[in-house]
């Protein structure tokens, strides 16, 4: 072991920073596009079941046939991996904010719409803050199933630790594939925490008590 | 300043769930709907703010009809205060209170300074500015309720059972509280419950609906000495009635409301038959328009019915009379005091609507309010007249 990072040190850092990045970015697309998507879904019910249900399909597709189906389409390297990471990042940040906004109090909502506030200012200074705690918990979720995920990007050729886990798996080196598996343990471990730091920031101060009192 | 002109309001269906509902509510005024549970007082109250809209008929403020204005506006000029107290967890007391003006974009300054304002009228520190909800009672949060609804001194306010979440004496407490401060804001209010006690306390006029239609109207005052029919009655409860409560009777609730009378312009002898057809020894002198003009009695009768001069000519003056809706307490003494035998009662046009007599007087003065006036003033010396 200390064999292989003395000889590949340097190219498993830049490999372990290639299999953050492509997450991280994928989790932001999914971010970007999940939750403005989930709060809409809440003002079309009717919709959202259908939305919902459509997302939940799309994931059940095994990941490689997903990252497969890019090939013809967008080429191989990254940015195919990371599209075809961000479909798999959409549904859980996606069905916590649907139901963490549906969850939010209708009082509050009626008390907020009789004092005067318009649609807008109720999903921007009452119905998101106060979904903050589930939506951040879809955002977790999806953070760690996404950097295991990322593996299979090396399939494609985007790079990452995946690369080491593949090659193992080709020339029978279960160090390359240990070399592959715990950084990529790490980097899951590592950034749950820091999301969690990320948690408490963002989730208003008057809900983290609820929270811990309840 | 608030008016309803004919409202009607239908969910689905054909069912009424406020019927045709006419009524216009003073600038200033304190306003009470009160009814049992489903019989549309929070649906008449969301139609003033458009949170629901009306089926037919139309509502308007200040003349203007509210379908003209723009809705968020519209909102952020009436004040509104929910049961369910409705503050934002996730915001400072201070951002709870702020919350109106921060929509109007007044300044930081601005909304900091009415917040610490507005706590003072209710008592509360200014160090509470800073906490959340949660830290308070739900007396305190209710009182932010209140005050949230205050903040950029709308007009008009709406509250929806707003104390009826509290506990019993908090909700005493808030009531005393918000009455005072009504009457040094002078803010029209729009005020729903469904506890009898509340409406009597806090109202200057309480509307009473049953299935979407009002069933009386009318200050607290004339609402359990006039209950329209037995839904009133009951609703109101036994208890509340105070027709046994001399301490709150006017005169009309013990006059007799048919007394003997005879015509101004008749001659002196036809009274009299009138008088002995009666057995009574006073009777009182009317004109066609039933106007009061005085009275004839015994005394009268001995000393001229041998001229058979007209009526009008002969009729004595009372000496006291007193408008209906006086209150029994401050006729009594004078009453007593001045040993007239009657004492006529008239309306606005000093037509005659009854007559007060020794004999009714008695029952109510030995009960209680002579003894009760006595502590109060402290004089004594009348007593000496029984
Ligand atoms: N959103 C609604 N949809 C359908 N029916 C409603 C709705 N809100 C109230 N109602 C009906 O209208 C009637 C009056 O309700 P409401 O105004 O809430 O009464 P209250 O506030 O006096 O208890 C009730 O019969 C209630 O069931
Ligand atoms: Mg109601």
């Amino acid at each position: 072991m200390i064999e292989f990072l003395s000889n590949n040190g340097s190219e498993l850092l830049v490999k372990t920073w290639e299999h953050f990045y492509i997450s991280l970015l994928a989790i932001l697309l999914g971010v970007i596009v999940a939750i403005p998507l989930g709060v809409a879904l809440t003002r079309a019910r009717k919709l959202a079941g259908f939305v919902i249900g459509i997302v939940g399909v799309v994931q059940t597709f095994p990941s490689l046939a997903i990252l497969a189906f890019f090939i013809p389409i967008l080429g191989v390297g990254q940015v195919p991996a990371v599209i075809a990471l961000f479909f798999y990042s959409v549904l859980p940040i996606l069905r916590n904010t649907y139901t963490g906004v549906n969850g939010v109090n209708k009082d509050l909502l009626e008390a907020g719409k009789g004092m005067g506030m318009s649609n807008w200012e109720r999903i921007k200074d009452v119905e998101v803050p106060l979904a903050t705690p589930v939506i951040m918990a879809g955002i977790r979720v999806s953070t760690v199933y996404l950097i295991g995920w990322a593996t299979l990007a090396s399939f494609i050729g985007a790079g990452g630790l995946g690369d080491y886990i593949f090659l193992g798996l080709n020339l029978y080196r279960p160090d390359y594939i240990i070399a592959g598996a715990i950084p990529v343990t790490i980097i899951a471990l590592i950034t749950d925490l820091l999301l969690g730091k990320l948690e408490n920031k963002v989730v208003p101060k008057g809900l983290s008590n609820t929270q811990k009192a309840a | 300043m608030l008016e309803f002109n004919q409202v009607t309001k239908v969910y689905d269906g054909t069912e009424k769930a406020v019927n045709n509902l006419t009524l216009d509510i003073e600038k200033g005024e304190f306003i009470v709907f009160i009814g049992p549970s489903g019989c549309g007082k929070t649906t008449t109250m969301k139609m003033v703010n458009r949170l629901i809209e009306t089926t037919e008929g139309s509502i308007s403020i200040e003349g203007e009809n509210i379908k003209n204005k723009d809705l968020v506006e519209l909102r952020r000029t009436i004040g509104y205060v929910i049961q369910q107290i409705g503050l934002f967890p996730h915001m400072t007391i201070q951002e709870n209170i702020s919350l109106v003006p921060k929509l109007l974009k007044w300044p930081q300054d601005k909304r900091r300074d009415r917040a610490k304002e507005l706590l003072k009228l209710v008592e509360m520190e200014e160090s509470y500015l800073d906490k959340f909800p949660e830290e308070l009672s739900g007396g305190q949060q209710q009182r932010i309720g209140v005050l949230r609804a205050l903040a950029a001194d709308p007009p008009l306010i709406l509250m929806d059972e707003p104390f009826g979440a509290l506990d019993p004496i908090t909700r005493e407490t808030l009531q005393m509280e918000f009455k005072q401060l009504q009457k040094s804001l002078h803010k029209t209010i729009v005020f729903v419950t469904h506890d009898m006690d509340e409406a009597l306390k806090l109202a200057d006029r309480v509307v009473i609906m049953k299935e979407g239609c009002v069933v009386q109207e009318g200050t607290p005052s004339h609402i359990v000495r006039n209950p329209a029919n037995d839904f009133v009655r009951e609703f109101i409860g036994k208890d509340r009635l105070v027709q046994n409560d001399p301490s709150n009777q006017t005169v009309e609730e013990i006059m007799n409301p048919n007394p003997v009378t005879v015509q101004e312009d008749m001659n002196l002898r036809e009274a009299i038959k009138i008088v002995k057809a009666n057995r009574v020894d006073t009777a009182v002198v009317v004109n066609e328009e039933k106007e009061l003009k005085g009275f004839i009695d015994v005394d009268t009768i001995n000393r001229y019915h041998r001229d058979n001069l007209e009526v009008g000519k002969v009729l004595k003056e009372f000496p006291i009379e007193v408008k209906k809706g006086t209150p029994l307490a401050a006729v009594i003494r004078k009453i007593l005091v001045s040993e007239v035998k009657y004492m006529p009662v008239i309306d606005e046009n000093k037509s005659l609507i009854g007559i007060i007599t020794g004999a009714s007087l008695a029952d109510v003065v030995y009960e209680s309010i002579w003894g009760e006036e006595e502590h109060q003033n402290g004089e004594n010396e009348t007593i000496g007249v029984k």
